[in-house]
């Protein structure tokens, strides 16, 4: 039989400390809650036989820090034991080291195929001749003749690939046999073999609005690819002029252009092909896509068997 | 996985809270305050638990397989039925004696370093 302000004291004290039990889990509170409020008025009716009320206050500020202390610590073991379950049933939130695995590893080797393609292809050089041509036509020729600008630019390309000039760059630069031990195990080009090669190295392109013509020229030599474009633009000029003198017209009323070949090729050391810069982009970019593809797909994949097999296991079958 | 499979030195060293709960129920079965009379008597007074810290405790002690709960009361006429017992299991028992003898094994050191007397008695945690 407790006396009666005993009885308010530690019954107050249990009321109050009942409504500070919330701050525990749930979990843990619906647990252990009634045991805890048992013992905390087993031990306030011993602090109050020990000293009363300063024997209560003692008690209480002992409790209290227990309360604060011990209540942090199921919040974290109870964090602690939610992540312990996902790891059963919610394995899809463990993909992502291996998403990041995989797409690592797809990245990597895509960069690094790229790398080894842009370094092994071979190097191709440029290098560009520029030739201005004019037409000395009267005026009334050229109304005659009724042609547009860009027809007349057209004329020209077709000119400086035609058989007249191709032949003289052949023979120029002694290309048959140049390019027969080269490309053709030793044995003497012919000449249509050596034009079609020499189309394939060249391109030609007028420059727009004016009467500019650029020849590229592209081999794995850069002093090749300087001597093509030269001769090219050399050999057109002296088509042109060998048309003019067996027309034998006046200046006036010539239909054969002259050429002037206003930038002279000069061996270009940096390389156009491959682009190395361009080409690590590229690959960084299909790296990264196929990264993703390849890493969506297999930690699905690997996601879904994990979560097959740690059901299995949690349900021990 | 069975308790007999594990091996108790795992497990040490224990806090104090830990051993002495342990130590408080190799006697046998005890209710949460009758472990706490029984830690603050065995110690002197020098460890009092509250009772966010016991039941606390308790919990991890259960989940472990260290102790475990039990249904029958000593005296059901002379005891409240809403307390609840709590018994050592095999591996508890298993793993108080280790930590006792891992702590003995300290205190020999300690003797051998001259540290403490062999005669010395244990009272709370403090020789007297």
């Amino acid at each position: 039989m407790f006396e009666p302000r005993e009885n308010r004291s530690v019954e107050r004290s249990c009321w109050l400390f009942q409504r500070l039990l919330v701050i525990y889990p749930r979990v843990h509170r619906e647990e252990y809650g009634a045991a805890i409020l048992q013992l905390f008025r087993d031990q306030c009716r011993d602090a109050w036989g020990r000293a009363r009320t300063r024997g209560l206050i003692g008690f209480w500020i002992h409790a209290f820090a227990d309360l604060l202390k011990t209540s942090v610590l199921e919040h974290l073991s109870n964090l602690n034991r939610n992540k312990s379950m996902l790891k059963y049933f919610r394995p899809q939130f463990t993909p992502f080291p291996v998403f990041f695995r995989i797409f690592g590893s797809v990245f990597l080797l895509v960069l690094l195929a790229s790398v080894i393609f842009t370094f092994i292809s071979p190097e191709t050089y440029r290098s560009k001749t520029e030739i201005l041509v004019k037409y000395a036509l009267a005026e009334d020729t050229a109304a005659a003749m009724r042609l547009p600008d860009h027809s007349i630019i057209q004329v020209q390309v077709a000119a400086i690939q035609s058989h007249a000039t191709l032949n003289k760059v052949s023979q120029a630069l002694n290309l048959p046999t140049v390019w027969g031990k080269k490309y053709n195990g030793g044995q003497p080009m012919t000449e249509s073999e050596v034009e079609s090669m020499i189309l394939s190295k060249l391109e030609i392109a007028p420059v727009r609005n004016s009467d500019i013509i650029v020849i590229s020229a592209y081999s794995d030599s850069p002093e090749e690819a300087a001597h093509l474009a030269n001769k090219v633009a050399e050999a057109y000029r002296q088509t042109c002029a060998g048309i003019a003198q067996q027309n034998n017209p006046t200046p006036r009323t010539s239909v054969a252009p002259s050429v002037v070949i206003i930038d002279e090729a000069v061996p270009n050391s940096i390389p156009v092909r491959p682009n190395k810069s361009l080409n690590m982009v590229l690959g960084a970019m299909f790296g990264i896509v196929m990264g993703l593809l390849v890493g969506v797909t297999g930690a699905g994949l690997i996601a879904a068997a994990k979560k097959h097999r740690n059901v299995s296991a949690a349900l021990n079958c | 996985m069975p308790t007999t499979d594990l091996d108790p030195e795992e497990l040490l060293p224990l806090t104090p809270a830990v051993f002495h709960i342990l130590l408080a129920l190799s006697d046998g079965e005890r209710h949460g305050y009758a472990i706490m009379q029984e830690v603050v008597e065995s110690t002197g007074g020098q460890i009092k638990m509250g009772p966010g810290t016991l039941y606390g405790t308790i919990k991890r002690l259960l989940a472990a397989r260290l102790v475990e709960e039990t249904d029958e009361r000593p005296d059901p006429n002379l005891d409240d039925e809403r307390r609840r017992y709590y018994q050592l299991t095999a591996l508890g028992r298993r793993v108080v004696k280790a930590e006792a003898e891992r702590l003995a094994t300290l205190v020999k050191l300690a003797q051998g370093k001259r540290l403490i007397g062999k005669a010395a008695h244990f009272v709370g945690g403090s020789h007297v």
